[in-house]
């Protein structure tokens, strides 16, 4: 029994390290289609990678916007820059409260927003978050906060990519990467926005349907607006409006 | 519990430190323990059903141990046919109350008579009907005096929910599990690795091969009117894939979590793909169904004696109450009808005893003939699988219809084709795994065995890793547990 138990922890720890060597040989080498478990999207869509080397340059910002591509697509610093509000977007594709958790906890500090806007909709209560944690780890410098989000997602994708992100990070592979402003139908604007291409509307049909609120996502939202709440309570613009379906979930 | 989750993950080591920590020596205490985990992995799901678990330990208990103080053969049987009504009443009322009920008002209907019943909202047991076959044979054998009935209680309740294999097989007979349960077990260190190295080919199976092709076989299937030929032929091959990999991943992860705790299951799968014929691949899958029903059903109704019009009957009866065995739902029927149809000619002209082993024994490859023949049976037993996995007669029948047009040749014509390809890529490793081990236990049982220890390691953290890299993040649960 005990060669046995003595063994397996053996293992697990050989199987630990040389999963991390496979994880970072198969993310180097393989192509994107063998990997469907470690997506690792540096300088993908939505200009991730620019709006984070842009928010480490600002030192304050009148408005910080947060939310999904909502966000990003629609809040346009130029129109707040026309009324002399200096702005800044801080949003990312599919963003759950979880990342926009640890983007505040990263930046908050050093952006000092006088007001901030928070986009969600049901959507971001509903989605696993995966999408965004994978863009946040792929386009930002990987510390403590990356694996807080790692743990609180628990999924294999997130710690796949994460292992590779970290093994980029502390090698500095990234170093020599840039993004393209333009890049099919969007276009970077410095302040975090991404202007796209207007497009022929084709109108969606939306069926009723039921949601289901992720309640971590809620939780995290809580604590969210609890933390701004603190920082920013004198600011005229804090004045947030729920949807009916998650007001009961959100402390007044 | 399902045993691809974090859940088990953590429950496995808790269980099996207790159970090693009780030490061999206190037997009744490690299978108390068991009974207890046991519970607790089916209360998981739903505790009220413990209930009926317990319910049909007691009463097979008791029945047991009457049956062999009666020497009145009509008493005997009585008590074998309360047995039997409790069992399968539970097992009726649960699983097939509703098929009945629309089936008796949708009859009344053809004549012109309107029956007015609403359906109940039953919820099927998971597991109900392994666990009330397991048990039958217990109160069968003990009537047919071929086996002694046991004292031991806690013993007989543990063979009862052993929880590796109570949700979904293998279904034991008391003659092979019992006893186990009555004799100590001792801790063997190579059982243990055996049995990890099972466990791990399981979830391979479960989590990479048989969740992938979910995917694309539930694609395909819900919008099979609007595919083509190819990708309909596609969705069959893929979905034999999926219920081989999801069946045998959950038998081998059952048999090795078993054997960490020193007990010994019947082997479930032996690469029935491979199998040359019918026959023979009904020797080699759902081991333990297929001869429950050949020890309890086919050979008391006269098996393949007598007359050439029994040997039909009985064949028939046998696939279509398997058919049956495995859903309320006509389709389950017909598949069981279609193999008994495949099966029928080799009984027949007595060829249903032709390949005993294995398809190119000792040999690299398998001779053109064996080739073609491994090729036709699988490509039956696909488009058997369609009834299997259609929600309904009409459907399959489309199905079929659907699939074999001129577009069987043209392009794959469904979403996602590059990540279709992927997985066939995947399926091809799978198929030479199971190639190279096709003489074996499972698959991996010997391969790197003779190797030095870091290239056998190895071996494994590539299996390890290839399940991080393409598994299914998406907790799916195993298809039998629906039966």
């Amino acid at each position: 029994m005990k060669k046995f138990v003595l063994s397996l922890f053996l293992f697990i720890a050989v199987a630990f390290f040389t999963y991390i060597g496979y994880i970072i040989l198969w993310g180097s080498f393989a192509p994107n289609a063998l990997k469907p478990n470690l997506n690792y999207r540096i300088g993908s869509k939505g200009h991730m990678f620019t709006r984070l080397q842009e928010v480490k340059r600002i030192d304050s910002v009148d408005i910080l916007f947060l939310g999904s591509s909502h966000a990003y697509r629609g809040f346009d610093p130029r129109i707040f820059a026309s009324h002399q509000f200096n702005t800044f977007n801080l949003g990312s594709s599919s963003q759950t409260p979880i990342q926009t958790a640890i983007l505040l906890e990263r930046y908050l500090d050093h952006i000092k927003p006088k007001s901030i806007i928070y986009e969600v909709y049901p959507t971001t209560f509903m989605i696993d978050g995966i999408e965004s944690s994978l863009d946040i780890i792929a386009n930002d410098r990987n510390d403590l906060l990356s694996l807080k989000m790692a743990f609180e997602l628990n999924h294999l994708k997130t710690y796949n990519t994460l292992i590779y992100g970290i093994f980029r990070n502390l090698f500095n592979l990234n170093t020599s990467f840039t993004e393209a402003i333009h890049k099919k139908n969007d276009t970077y604007i410095l302040g975090g926005y991404v202007e796209t291409l207007p497009k022929k509307f084709a109108p969606i049909t939306f069926s009723k349907q039921k949601i289901t609120l992720n309640q971590n996502h809620l939780n995290t939202f809580e604590a969210i607006i609890s933390e701004i709440k603190k920082g920013t309570s004198n600011s005229p613009w804090f004045s947030p409006r729920y949807h009916p379906a998650i007001t009961p979930a959100i402390p007044t | 519990m399902l045993f691809n989750s974090i859940d088990f993950a953590v429950f496995l080591p808790i269980v099996f430190a207790l159970y090693w920590g009780i030490g061999g020596k206190h037997l009744k205490f490690q299978n108390l323990l068991i009974v207890a985990a046991s519970y607790l992995f089916y209360g998981w799901w739903d505790w009220r059903f413990l209930f009926l678990i317990a319910f049909s330990t007691i009463i097979d208990y008791t029945i047991g141990l009457l049956l062999v103080q009666k020497n009145n053969l009509l008493q005997r049987k009585t008590l074998l046919w309360l047995s039997i009504s409790i069992n399968l009443g539970f097992l009726g009322f649960f699983k097939y109350f509703n098929f009945f009920q629309e089936n008796f008002i949708d009859a009344f209907s053809f004549f012109g008579t309107k029956i007015n019943a609403s359906s109940l909202q039953i919820i099927l047991p998971v597991g109900i009907s392994f666990y009330t076959f397991q048990t039958l044979s217990y109160t069968i054998d003990i009537y047919k005096r071929t086996l002694e009935p046991t004292k031991n209680f806690i013993a007989f309740s543990a063979f009862v929910c052993f929880f590796p294999q109570l949700v979904a097989g293998p279904i034991e007979r008391a003659t092979q599990l019992l006893p186990q349960f009555y004799t100590q077990r001792t801790f063997e260190y190579q059982k243990a690795t055996d049995g990890l190295r099972q466990i791990l080919w399981g979830l391979f199976k479960k989590v990479v091969i048989a969740d992938n092709c979910a995917l694309f076989v539930n694609q395909i299937f819900d919008h099979y009117d609007t595919l083509n030929g190819s990708s309909l032929a596609l969705g069959a091959i893929l979905f034999s894939f999926q219920i081989y990999g999801d069946f045998s991943g959950y038998s081998d992860i059952a048999i090795g979590t078993s054997r960490l705790f020193g007990f010994h299951l019947s082997k479930n799968f032996a690469h029935p793909y491979f199998s040359r014929d019918m026959a023979e691949f009904w020797r080699r899958w759902h081991i333990s169904l297929s001869t429950w029903f050949r020890d309890y059903l086919y050979i008391p109704l006269g098996g393949s004696r007598g007359s050439t019009l029994l040997k039909i009957r009985n064949t028939f009866i046998i696939f279509i109450v398997s058919g049956f065995w495995h859903g309320a739902n006509w389709t389950f029927i017909t598949w069981g009808t279609l193999h008994a149809i495949f099966f029928l000619p080799l009984l027949l002209t007595n060829n249903n005893r032709n390949h005993i082993s294995n398809v190119a024994d000792h040999k690299i490859l398998p001779s053109f003939k064996e080739f073609i023949s491994i090729i036709i049976t699988f490509g039956l037993t696909s488009i058997a699988w369609i009834f299997f996995r259609a929600k309904s007669l009409p459907q399959a029948f489309n199905y079929i219809l659907n699939l074999f047009t001129t577009s069987l040749l043209a392009p794959f014509d469904f979403a996602e084709v590059p990540k279709a390809l992927v997985l066939l890529l995947l399926i091809g490793i799978f198929i030479t795994i199971e190639w190279i081990g096709r003489q074996n236990e499972y698959a991996i049982e010997k391969i790197g065995i003779t190797w030095k220890k870091p290239l056998r390691w190895l071996f494994y953290t590539v299996v390890i890793f290839a399940i991080g890299m393409f598994m299914q993040t998406q907790e799916t649960p195993f298809i039998y547990f629906q039966f």
